[in-house]
């Protein structure tokens, strides 16, 4: 990589990509990443798709030779942008011949100019009366309907039938809940779909914004070190001493509860792994040449860090950041399950606190969300795993 | 060296205070904070009993007075070196050994000191408990792996432990809860608390109605673990696995049996195929120590079984039988995912020195592969475990706060949980100064160990 | 070299370690049984010194009977010696299974920080002191009258600001001394005294003037106005030993900061009156030998255990480790049919008459702002959109009623002509529209004369399953009307700050009640101001006069027509959205004996204990 650092633009971009190619197709050989990214894949699927998948709102339906959609009248601008994103992403993913930072600045755009619109223009009905279908149908009221594959929304607590409350999967006979239903009777499948967003949701901003604090402290930590790197070490010793749930437990209590704030304060409790790395890269890169002449040509400093030693240092900040998103979905479950966590929003660990929190222990609240909770810190660190035996030379080599 | 633990420990006071000063910040600036209003729980008070209360707690902490002077006064309070105050709360005076007084809480109204004291030990003996578990595991599977590289048992250890990893503790701790110690699955362990109440009335070590009786369970105990321990050295390997396997299609078939709704031939069968597919792995396996020991234990639990079964009356399970009964599943919940951890790294570390060229050198020389892997290459290898043992009790602390809250016991991450859902501000303020204190110790040890056990390093 | 760490220092420093841990085990085994030694070694002291005492006794008797100075009572001295407050307990006692012995085996949800009186704040540290500290009157279950347990009779003054009690003069704590009027009048000194961390009890006594001992056994109660509920503040009183919470008015942080400090006349007493801690994770309470009264409580021991855990509770409880657990409706329900619980518990449904209700308060000013619940109709519709019957029915499944008022529906406070409001869809949306609430935009959502969406938050607390699940239910009925609910769940603490500053759209509480319920706290404009507990800023200057008038009235004939005044214009104009009573279920271990349902409620608690344990179900005692 050091003969890549000199300050040509053109032959560095294409030794970069390179390498990142290398990277990924390394990672990519490994059946555990390859299980782990198609699982991380079908949760994107679910949490993007999760309108269509689950809802009680029915896709379509024909009242009197009337073919409406009430899904798409109930549509959130949040769901759009989703989709939109996700669409930008599934177009751009296999243009290889465009530059990355292009794809990436369309993607951007895209779903920037996606949100703008829908907050302009999309406005569900701000009640939703889930039962109405039901009770319609019923009565004959439709010609047909044709409803989602789980035809429940995650806060539809089937207000028409009565009693409703902690069901065993497919106990009752006359509706279909392949996961159960929870405390308040709303379908576990459902619910479980929708958590899928803030799952993943919270674990890439939580951690997009720990390696932003950390790749900040630890580079400026690293490049200077000396007495920076002294008071750098000792912050960063200060938020590593504190146990994390603590300092998470406290600053949630205090802060209380919302989803953004979730992100935030998750991300401001993870950053000193990934400054620990970084300043390590850092004390290390800025002994070689390509550094110093960077330094020595007069580049601004910004120019020094961010385009030249940054690429350089960013592998293992990349591993750290594929473990760091396992621990934040983790962070949000253990919140959720201390009984801190959302409210009224879908949430993993909020649902396998219900297991313990009824007097009898419900298996289906423990084992469905308390496994997909396994199952994407699992499959976070079988890529994170993988990524760190590709970036490492010396495994590498010895890995015969 | 001295001088050295000497820096450390100074170099802890910044630190220390910095943990302090990020707590009391975050709490000060929380919105509506600490006042003495929310500290007036009850509803059923006349408004000039509320007024008299809140002047009471005003008083008694000084909650009326800016952010920082409470900090000031809370540090001085802390610190064992620092101004005396006179009962107006003036300085009078300055003391170089005038205590450390760590307040009262709000909630509790009793000293945190006192409350410190008697949750702390609970937790550090969970967490004492587990570290050596955690480490011989963590050993055992790490140095086989690596000796192992690219064979079944490296490739499956690693994913299995990758996947202990990632069990969140509170899904562990769920499932051990419901399924082993709940009436509708299997009662074998108790729900909540660290003892039984009659425990408390019962001598500390167990207690038998005859001599004859503990030669009974003693004898049967051993006689089980020998035979099967003679099955795991001596016979041969299909057939040790086939009476390990069969063993475990009775136990499967046991447990089922032993549901209480009693169970459909289905969940028999399966529970049978599982228990005997574990057991017969167990025996088939080449790895002799695991399979000793697993293969031991079980022949000393049967053992027990049939012993406790054949025993008369007069059996007192004494105090540190109960105790160690109700320590079983949350021990168990707290070390998985430390061994999971430390036993890959273990396996990195000795794969590494396998590798080096000194360990080459020692083969050369024509030492035993036994004697260049103990002697020469785990030594080395334990260094990294070593300065990862420093990153592991602020883990098992914070895994305390999920166990105990699971678990009902009363420990300091139970009582941190309370502290900070009470916005107990003396509390929460000192639990993370304890914790951090435990963690810096627990790096400075790590250090220290780290010298001993490479005498390369020097300190002075 | 030398220096070097090799397996055999290891191992030796392995078997140095093991050596270690051995000789701490057995250090502590030793320890153990120096403290069971010196527990008996005290109980031995006490009843040597018992029986000093009843040598004593013995002996003045028989010089008394030698010098032929006794005058020996009527035949009726058997029957006299029963007071009717023992009543219930004799006739228990004469019951053909009844045999003292075995343990009542409770459990908290939550741990104590203090069972010291006064200085403790929670229900469950009251009831564990019920048991040791005694009052000069009890109520009766049944007739729900005033009955002198350890006053033997009391008189009023005309003018009902005068109690006069005449002590019994049997009485002893259970460490031996005697109370004596002068106990009495400490009690209330050491309540008013401004260093003891008591306000809520001092500010209960507030209406009292003084108490002063009027001889070793009579005690007189003095109040500053005329109060309805005098007698029972003053018979109410718990008697604190003056002997053993005297020094404590020396060093009050001391007291204030205790934990276990707890001594009375009571049945039941700690083994070591100061030595209680939290950390224990029980309160034990054992028979007090001394215990005056004419009937000796049956069980040896009352416990309680504090399991947080709701699950663990219920396990503990189908272990046979605690003998009553308080169901949940749904649990209730599911149990009830449970062959395994069936063999073991009986389960009991019943009305507590103290229980209280649950409401939902619409907050009439929040900050500066006139809210739109200011407005009658408003209130009157959102009470007939609130579908109780089904919140009930679905969320209670059944084990609840309809509050109509604050007043229990079964004391004479409450007039049976006042009907809870019905639900009505098409009724509230003509008062909502009468209030000028309409959906104008056409999107299904009211909106009021200023165009804003018809929109609130309702504040709950967070960690009651059933609130919340009510909440939900809210929710998507008054959806239905085109009102959007949005749930707030808070935290105790939190939530009170917000009710500290009335910010807060709408609140669903519950009260607590008495026998009979005094509503100036919460409905008396006085009671607006911050920290009070009309924190929903509702007043009406002609319920005020009500109940300023009731409260002064001591004739009870005269009072109940005022309350039923003030019941009658609560209901019109529903500052509260009454939500229900909900029914108690509890699950009780078969052992116990003589579990009955009274007018109290359940006598569980009752004091003195009738419940008994018959012999051969005895299982702590053989």
């Amino acid at each position: 990589m050091t003969e890549a650092g000199v300050t040509v633009p053109a032959p560095q971009a294409v030794a970069r990509r390179s390498y990142a190619a290398r990277l990924a197709r390394e990672v990519l050989v490994q059946w555990g990443a390859r299980l782990g990214l198609a699982w991380i894949g079908l949760l994107v699927l679910a949490a993007v798709l999760a309108p269509w998948l689950a809802n009680s709102h029915p896709l379509l339906l024909s009242e009197q030779g009337r073919v409406a959609s009430p899904m798409l009248r109930f549509l959130t601008p949040g769901d759009v942008t989703l989709l939109a994103a996700f669409l930008a992403a599934v177009v751009l993913l296999p243009l290889h011949r465009l530059r990355l930072r292009t794809r990436l600045a369309a993607f951007a755009g895209a779903t920037t100019l996606a949100g703008a619109l829908a907050w302009a223009f999309v406005s569900p009905p701000p009640i939703a009366i889930y039962e109405q279908y039901r009770v319609n149908e019923a009565a004959g009221a439709y010609d047909w309907v044709v409803r989602a594959p789980i035809p429940y929304s995650p806060r539809d607590y089937l207000r028409d039938t009565g009693d409703t409350g902690l069901t065993a999967p497919l106990a009752d006979p006359g509706r279909v809940h392949w996961f159960g239903t929870d405390e308040n009777g709303a379908d576990v499948l459902s619910r479980m779909i929708h958590a899928s967003r803030i799952a993943l949701g919270i674990g890439f901003v939580a951690t997009g914004i720990a390696m932003l604090i950390g790749v900040m402290i630890g580079g400026l930590m690293g490049y200077f070190s000396g007495v920076v790197d002294m008071i750098g070490m000792r912050l960063v010793e200060i938020f590593e001493a504190i146990p994390t749930l603590f300092l998470l437990l406290t600053f949630v209590a205090f802060f209380g509860r919302s989803l953004y704030l979730m992100m935030v304060i998750i991300g401001i409790t993870a950053w000193p792994g990934f400054a620990r790395y970084v300043r390590a890269e850092f004390l290390r890169l800025r002994q070689q040449d390509f550094v110093q002449a960077a330094i020595a040509c007069g580049l601004p400093l910004r120019s020094v860090l961010f385009r030249h030693m940054l690429p350089n240092g960013v592998a293992p900040v990349l591993v750290a950041a594929s473990f760091g998103v396992a621990s934040a979905i983790l962070a949000e479950a253990v919140l959720s399950f201390l009984g801190l966590g959302l409210v009224d929003e879908p949430s993993w660990g909020q649902m396998l606190n219900q297991a313990v929190q009824a007097a009898v222990f419900n298996w289906w609240m423990a084992v469905f969300p308390g496994g997909a909770i396994f199952l994407t810190v699992f499959a976070y660190n079988l890529v994170g795993e993988s990524l760190r035996d590709a970036i490492d030379p010396y495994l590498k080599k010895t890995a015969t | 060296m001295h001088i050295y633990i000497l820096r450390r420990l100074l170099l802890m006071i910044p630190t220390l205070l910095g943990i302090t000063l990020v707590v009391f910040m975050v709490m000060a600036a929380a919105p509506g904070g600490i006042s003495a209003q929310s500290l007036i729980e009850g509803m059923d008070l006349e408004p000039q009993a509320k007024k008299a209360l809140e002047d009471y707690y005003n008083r008694r902490y000084g909650l009326d007075q800016p952010a920082p002077v409470q900090y000031l006064r809370w540090l001085n309070n802390v610190s064992p070196v620092g101004f005396t105050l006179d009962a107006e709360h003036r300085i009078d005076g300055f003391s170089l050994w005038k205590g450390s007084d760590l307040g009262t809480s709000f909630r509790y109204g009793r000293p945190v000191m006192d409350l410190l004291a008697e949750r702390v030990p609970i937790t550090l003996l969970l967490n004492l408990l587990s570290i050596p578990i955690i480490y011989v595991v963590a050993v055992a599977v790490g140095v086989r792996a690596a000796t192992e590289r690219g064979r079944p048992f490296d490739v499956g250890s690693s994913v299995v432990m990758l996947a202990l990893w990632s069990i969140p503790t509170m899904l562990a701790g769920v499932l051990l809860i419901g399924f082993f110690a709940s009436e509708q699955y299997w009662r074998w362990f108790p729900t909540a608390g660290l003892n039984r109440r009659e425990a408390l009335d019962m001598p500390f070590l167990p207690h038998w109605g005859a001599l004859w009786d503990v030669l009974l369970l003693f004898g049967a105990m051993a006689a089980g673990a020998a035979a099967f321990l003679a099955l795991s050295r001596w016979a041969p390997r299909r057939l040790r696995a086939g009476v390990a396997a069969l063993v475990g299609a009775g136990l499967g078939y046991a447990m089922a049996a032993a549901l209480p709704g009693g169970a459909g031939w289905g969940l028999q069968l399966l529970l049978a195929v599982a228990l005997a597919g574990l057991f017969g792995a167990a025996g088939y396996t080449d790895f002799a120590g695991f399979r000793a020991t697993l293969l031991g234990t079980l022949g000393v639990m049967l053992g027990a079984h049939f012993g406790a079964g054949w025993m008369g009356e007069g059996f007192v399970r004494g105090f540190l039988l109960d105790r160690l009964w109700h320590l079983v599943l949350p021990v168990l919940c707290l070390t998985y995912g430390g061994f999971a951890f430390l036993s890959k790294l273990t396996r990195s570390a000795v794969l590494e020195n396998l590798l080096a060229d000194y360990a080459r050198t020692a083969r050369a020389k024509g030492l035993a592969e036994g004697q260049v892997l103990w002697r020469h290459v785990f030594r080395n290898s334990l260094l990294p475990l070593i300065t990862v043992s420093a990153s592991l009790l602020p883990a098992l602390l914070g895994g305390a706060v999920i166990v105990e809250a699971i678990f009902s016991i009363d420990g300091m991450g139970k009582l941190a949980v309370e502290a900070v859902q009470g916005r107990d501000r003396e509390l929460v303020l000192s639990i993370t100064l304890v914790s951090g204190l435990l963690t810096l110790a627990s790096y400075l040890i790590a250090d220290l160990c780290y010298a001993i056990a490479d005498p390369r390093v020097s300190y002075d | 070299m030398e220096k070097r760490f090799t397996v055999k220092d290891f191992s030796l420093f392995l078997v140095l370690a093991l050596l270690g841990v051995l000789v701490l085990l057995a250090m502590y085994m030793v320890d153990r049984q120096w403290t069971k030694l010196a527990e008996m070694q005290s109980i031995m002291e006490e009843q040597a010194q018992d029986l000093r005492g009843l040598r004593n006794q013995l002996r003045t008797l028989e010089q008394r009977l030698a010098g032929g100075g006794v005058a020996l009572r009527g035949g009726a001295a058997g029957e006299e010696a029963v007071p009717p407050a023992f009543r219930r307990a004799w006739d228990a006692a004469q019951r053909d299974d009844y045999a003292p012995g075995d343990w009542f085996v409770a459990a908290f949800a939550t741990g104590l920080k203090t069972i010291t009186p006064l200085v403790s704040s929670d229900a469950y540290a009251s009831e564990v002191q019920s048991y040791v500290l005694e009052s000069l009157l009890t109520r009766d279950p049944e007739t729900l009258e005033w009955q002198g347990l350890i006053a033997r009779d009391w008189k009023v003054s005309q003018d009902g600001l005068r109690f006069t009690f005449r002590l019994r003069d049997d009485v002893k704590f259970s460490d031996g001394t005697p109370l004596t009027a002068a106990d009495v009048a400490f009690s209330f000194a050491f309540v008013m005294d401004e260093r003891i961390a008591a306000p809520r009890h001092r500010a209960y006594y507030e209406k009292m003037e003084s108490v002063t001992a009027a001889g070793p056994h009579e005690v007189v109660f003095r109040f500053k106005e005329p109060y309805f509920n005098a007698l029972a503040l003053a018979g109410g009183m718990e008697i604190l030993p003056r002997h053993f919470y005297a020094p404590y008015l020396k060093a009050p942080e001391t007291f204030n900061q205790s934990r276990g400090l707890l001594l009375g006349s009571g049945p039941y007493r700690l083994r070591d009156p100061k030595g209680w801690t939290p950390d224990l994770g029980l309160v034990e309470l054992e028979r007090n030998p001394r215990y005056w009264g004419p009937v000796q409580p049956s069980l040896n021991r009352v416990l309680w255990k504090i399991i947080a855990n709701d699950a663990a509770r219920l396990t503990t409880f189908r272990n046979g480790e605690i003998d009553v657990y308080g169901a949940r409706p749904r649990e209730f329900q599911r149990l009830v049919d449970d062959r395994q619980l069936k063999a073991r518990a009986q389960h009991l449904e019943y009305m507590s008459p103290t229980a209280g209700y649950s409401y939902i308060g619409w907050n009439q000013r929040r900050g500066e702002r006139v809210t739109r619940f200011a407005d009658k109709r408003v209130r009157q519709a959102m009470t007939h959109l609130t579908d109780r019957g089904r919140v009930i029915d679905e969320i209670m499944l059944g084990y609840a009623e309809i509050a109509v008022s604050p007043f229990n529906p079964r004391s004479p406070q409450h007039n049976p002509a006042v009907k809870p409001h019905a639900f009505d869809l098409d009724k509230a949306r003509a008062l909502l529209k009468a209030a000028g609430y309409e959906d104008r935009s056409g999107n299904g959502v009211l909106q009021g004369p200023d165009g804003k969406p018809f929109e609130f938050d309702m504040v709950f607390f967070q960690d009651n399953e059933d609130t919340r699940r009510i909440v939900l239910f809210l929710k998507d009925l008054y959806a239905r009307a085109g009102i959007i609910l949005n749930p707030k769940p808070t935290e105790w603490s939190v939530m009170l700050d917000l009710i500290n500053r009335k910010d807060f759209d709408a609140i669903t509480l519950g009260w607590s009640s008495g026998v009979e319920t005094d509503i100036y706290q919460m409905f008396h404009s006085t009671q607006t101001v911050s920290g009070g507990d009309n924190f929903i800023n509702y007043r009406n200057p002609e319920l005020d006069r009500l109940i300023e008038r009731a409260r002064a009235t001591v004739d009870e004939a005269k009072r109940m027509p005022l309350w039923r005044a003030c019941e009658r214009t609560l209901h019109d104009d529903q500052p509260y959205t009454f939500l229900m009573r909900r029914k108690s279920l509890v699950f009780i271990d078969k052992r116990m004996h003589n579990v009955q349902i009274t007018r109290l409620g359940l006598n569980m608690h009752a004091l003195p204990v009738e419940w008994y344990v018959p012999p051969r179900l005895q299982k702590y005692t053989r």
